[in-house]
């Protein structure tokens, strides 16, 4: 498979405008987005492992909608509206499960996992008749990439390869097809979708957030790329940040919390940095038969770093050689100022057979904590901590546009890849 | 060995289970003693209830496990296996549950002694 493509992108054309907190906080803005946005791009709804069999279903929520995604009986994948057309009920609460046919609560018409009407109670009774062909269950565009279900709500979308540009060249070596779900959360929180997508946009905010962090990965020497729709920030890590220490030192954070983990004698370890990073990606390759990983495809810096690709609008990928954190983060039905955080832990363990976890449910409202959580859980609470209070300081009078930095343009160009579509232009 | 204390043991009819375990997570319907019964395997451990969805009566077998929940695969209701208590709507009732027991020639039942 081609490598990676590790080449930089120019500096996008984008003018380090101010941008205005009413796409963050007003509910105007967030009926365009739905209307012009939402409606029209493909969005990750899932895992294909999820529904292995035909009948197995998971319900994808988002904005005012649920789609029901179903495996079918030519091994397909196909999503419905989880709506009933005799009188709109829902058919599903949102989760997964299986069934032989859908039926509704209401009236208990049936509907096949095609989607196609079944049977309706005593069809006699409907004078105008009960014609299949207009009261099966809608259809929703759907696709799979890289053992992902993306939907669109376009029935017009464009192919999802297409709409995906460079994602899939950039993070097929990886493999994400055969990795495991070891974790599954959402997090409702008190925050714009884009509050939170922009979070997680940039590394400028690791030495204040997570000051503890910047001693084993390098805010300073992250490099942003932008493309078409999408980006990608290649944010270094088994290597300490010159604000902490100078570069090629091998701290003790380095030491404890990579090199020791993966098996390396870090009582005996002599080298610097860069020796640190070869000996972390050396003992992860020594790994791979034991998960069942091909690491073959990876470079250097993906065996040590955090590829981390945003895809439009919604989708994050903090990318490394073991696993990758992937979330969605989805918007509030009709509160601009709340929205939820997907947050799935995919391993790089092939040939594990690891549980499916049941999705955890939590709600910074109710003051949920991720701490302990989950690997990794104590980084994303900072991050959680953070995001009610900017939500609520953006809608003080006293804030009125957000000032952002060079380090910042990954966010710039969310901004303008968004207006784009509000604008008509995407 | 679930459910029941040594009296109401005394007062069960112990019946081999006609049927084979099935996979984790998967159940099995069959009729016993004039029972209707659904046999659960939830997390390699098997459970028997009355085969019969407290919402709607129609048969919980067919019904895919997560964990000990059981979900009906009518209209996605769903009942722990292991006191048969509804956990999720449409089934607001508890469903029945049999005291199961590893006999000599496999899994046994205990149904009420006629």
């Amino acid at each position: 498979m081609p490598p990676t493509p590790m080449t930089r992108m120019p500096e996008p054309a984008l003018e380090y405008v101010p941008i205005p907190k009413s796409r963050y906080t007003g509910a105007e803005f967030a009926a365009l987005e739905w209307e012009r946005m939402w409606t029209q791009v493909w969005l990750m709804a899932g895992r294909v492992s999820d529904i292995p069999e035909p009948g197995d279903y998971f319900t994808f929520e988002i904005g005012s909608e649920s789609i029901l995604v179903i495996r079918q009986h030519d091994g397909s994948i196909a999503a419905r509206y989880n709506v009933c057309m005799h009188r709109g009920n829902r058919l599903r609460e949102p989760g997964r499960g299986h069934v032989d046919r859908f039926s509704c609560l209401f009236h208990g018409w049936q509907y096949e996992i095609d989607g196609s009407l079944a049977a309706a109670l005593d069809p006699e009774c409907f004078k105008q008749g009960v014609p299949a062909d207009q009261l099966s269950l809608r259809p929703v565009l759907c696709d799979t990439w890289a053992g992902f279900v993306f939907i669109s709500l376009n029935p017009a979308a464009g192919p999802l390869r297409d709409y995906l540009g460079i994602i899939p060249e950039h993070l097929d070596p990886y493999g994400f097809e055969n990795w495991k779900i070891a974790y599954d959360c959402t997090v409702e929180i008190e925050c714009n979708w884009k509050t939170c997508v922009d979070a997680f946009n940039e590394a400028y905010h690791l030495s204040s957030t997570h000051a503890w962090t910047v001693a084993f990965s390098d805010d300073v020497r992250t490099v942003y790329d932008c493309y078409d729709k999408h980006t990608r920030m290649i944010f270094p890590e088994v290597q300490a940040s010159p604000r902490f220490a100078p570069p090629g030192t091998v701290t003790d954070e380095m030491k404890e919390m990579f090199l020791k983990r993966v098996g390396v004698d870090v009582e005996n370890f002599e080298g610097d940095a860069d020796a640190a990073r070869r000996a972390y990606a050396e003992a992860i390759q020594k790994m791979a038969p034991m998960l069942g990983a091909d690491f073959g495809d990876l470079n250097l810096s993906q065996m040590c770093d955090d590829f981390h690709y945003t895809i439009f609008p919604n989708i994050t990928f903090n990318t490394h050689s073991l696993f990758v954190w992937v979330f969605t983060h989805r918007p509030h039905p009709t509160d601009p100022n709340r929205m939820y955080f997907d947050f799935i832990n995919l391993m790089n363990t092939p040939s594990q057979d690891i549980p499916r976890p049941d999705k955890e449910h939590y709600s910074t409202a109710r003051g949920d904590t991720l701490d302990g959580k989950c690997a990794g859980g104590d980084l994303l609470d900072e991050d959680l901590y953070n995001l009610p209070r900017v939500q609520r300081g953006m809608n003080s009078a006293a804030f009125e546009h957000l000032h952002l930095g060079s380090q910042e343009v990954r966010i710039l160009h969310h901004q303008d890849t968004l207006m784009r579509y509000i604008e008509g232009g995407a | 060995m679930t459910g029941g204390d040594r009296a109401e043991e005394a007062a069960l009819a112990w019946h081999p289970v006609p049927v084979p375990v099935p996979a984790e997570g998967r159940t099995c319907g069959f009729e016993l003693a004039g029972y209707r019964l659904v046999l659960c395997n939830a997390l390699g451990s098997p459970y028997v209830l009355h085969d019969e969805c407290p919402h709607m009566r129609v048969p919980l077998s067919g019904g895919r496990l997560q964990g000990t929940v059981l979900e009906c695969p009518r209209h996605g209701g769903k009942v722990d296996v292991r006191d048969g208590a509804a956990v999720e709507r449409p089934i607001r009732r508890s469903a029945t549950c049999f005291a199961v027991r590893e006999g000599a020639a496999g899994i046994e039942v205990g149904l009420p002694a006629a």
